[in-house]
């Protein structure tokens, strides 16, 4: 896979300005305006599923694309090796252990294939 | 478990009491801290890059969840809407603890929101739960808030330092993606989580080819609307 991350220049600093005001706006927001907002129930209920959904959202095409096509074939080594960390990490809730093991699968397959 | 106080005798005894609550809890930060620091370094982001993102965002999370997206050449503003809404679950836990602080003068609202974690709101909720009124209960909070954020930033900053070290043919910045993964797992604990989560990942993954990574939003979506109506329909049972 190519990498982009050099091609942002100065722009990576106004995506980290960015990322760091939203992320103050979300965790000070109603702290701050608490006494003239509250969040509505049914709201803050749909609100609940908002960061799972961007994780899977993330991880699963960058799992399971392989040179732009889906693959789900077993010799594709980051969707086995992804997929046995989720189910290490929803086992033991250890993300270490997930992490660890995930790795050593990335490279053991790739040496395998 | 630390038993919850009957009461503090002034600001410091709350501000130590916070911070020491929290230490069972950076056995955890530690580890995500250094993964997250060399997984910042291993995208090829430069030193200083690393460090500030680290401790300016103050976001694990997101901090990871923007890694691939960087790699990819993602639009800056889908980068950074993506860390609204990886962000999103402080607004519920703002939401939550708002009430308690709702006394104090506007710069000690934005001290406290800026050190709000997720360890330290589940820390917070237990003792008030008890205590409404807890007196000092603000330097509590920021004791636990600061720890947090200490350990967090000395932990990632030895990860970028770490991290340059690295070959890049250990392809650390997968452990980005498996960190990611190993996050989603406290999130699915019940089925109406798992029924989003799937959602999700397949309507991002069945529009990935769309342009400005749309795709991403698209999945969010997807995975909310199923979320909710899997709530309604099954409960918030277990899976």
């Amino acid at each position: 896979m190519t990498n982009h991350v050099a091609d942002y220049g100065w722009t990576l600093w106004v995506i980290i300005g960015g990322m760091a005001v939203v992320t103050v706006m979300n965790r000070a927001g109603l702290i701050v305006l608490a006494h003239r907002f509250v969040l509505p129930h049914g709201l803050q209920r749909a609100l609940g599923y908002a960061p799972v959904s961007a994780l899977a959202a993330i991880v699963v095409p960058d799992l399971f694309l392989h040179h732009g096509q889906i693959d789900v074939s077993i010799d594709n080594v980051r969707m086995v090796a992804g997929l046995i960390g989720l189910s290490i990490a929803l086992v033991t809730r250890s993300s270490v252990l997930a992490i660890a093991v995930g790795m050593v699968l990335l490279h053991g397959l790739q040496r395998l294939a | 478990m630390t038993a919850v106080p009957a009461g503090f005798e002034s600001s410091r005894a709350a501000y130590l009491t916070g911070a020491k609550a929290v230490g069972p809890f950076l056995f955890g930060t530690v580890p995500f801290g250094l993964v997250t620091g060399i997984a910042t370094k291993a995208a090829g982001l430069g030193y200083w890059e690393a460090v500030a993102m680290t401790i300016v965002v103050f976001a694990g999370t997101a901090q990871l969840a923007a890694l691939p997206l960087l790699v990819a050449g993602a639009p800056a503003l889908m980068v950074i809407l993506t860390a609204f809404i990886i962000n999103l679950r402080f607004v519920i836990y703002s939401a939550s603890v708002a009430p308690y602080f709702r006394h104090l003068p506007f710069r000690w609202r934005l001290l406290l929101g800026y050190f709000l974690s997720d360890t330290g709101f589940a820390l917070f909720m237990r003792i008030v739960s008890d205590r409404p009124d807890l007196p000092w209960r603000h330097w509590y909070f920021l004791g636990g808030g600061t720890m947090v954020a200490t350990v967090w930033c000395v932990s990632a900053v030895a990860g970028v330092l770490a991290g340059a070290q690295v070959p890049a043919a250990w392809q650390l910045e997968f452990a980005a993606t498996l960190g990611i993964v190993a996050l989603m797992a406290p999130f699915m604990r019940g089925k109406p989580q798992f029924a989003a989560a799937a959602a999700a990942g397949a309507v991002a993954l069945l529009t990935a080819a769309l342009p400005l990574k749309l795709g991403l939003l698209c999945g969010v979506v997807a995975g909310i609307v199923t979320g909710v109506l899997a709530e309604r329909v099954m409960g918030t049972s277990a899976a």
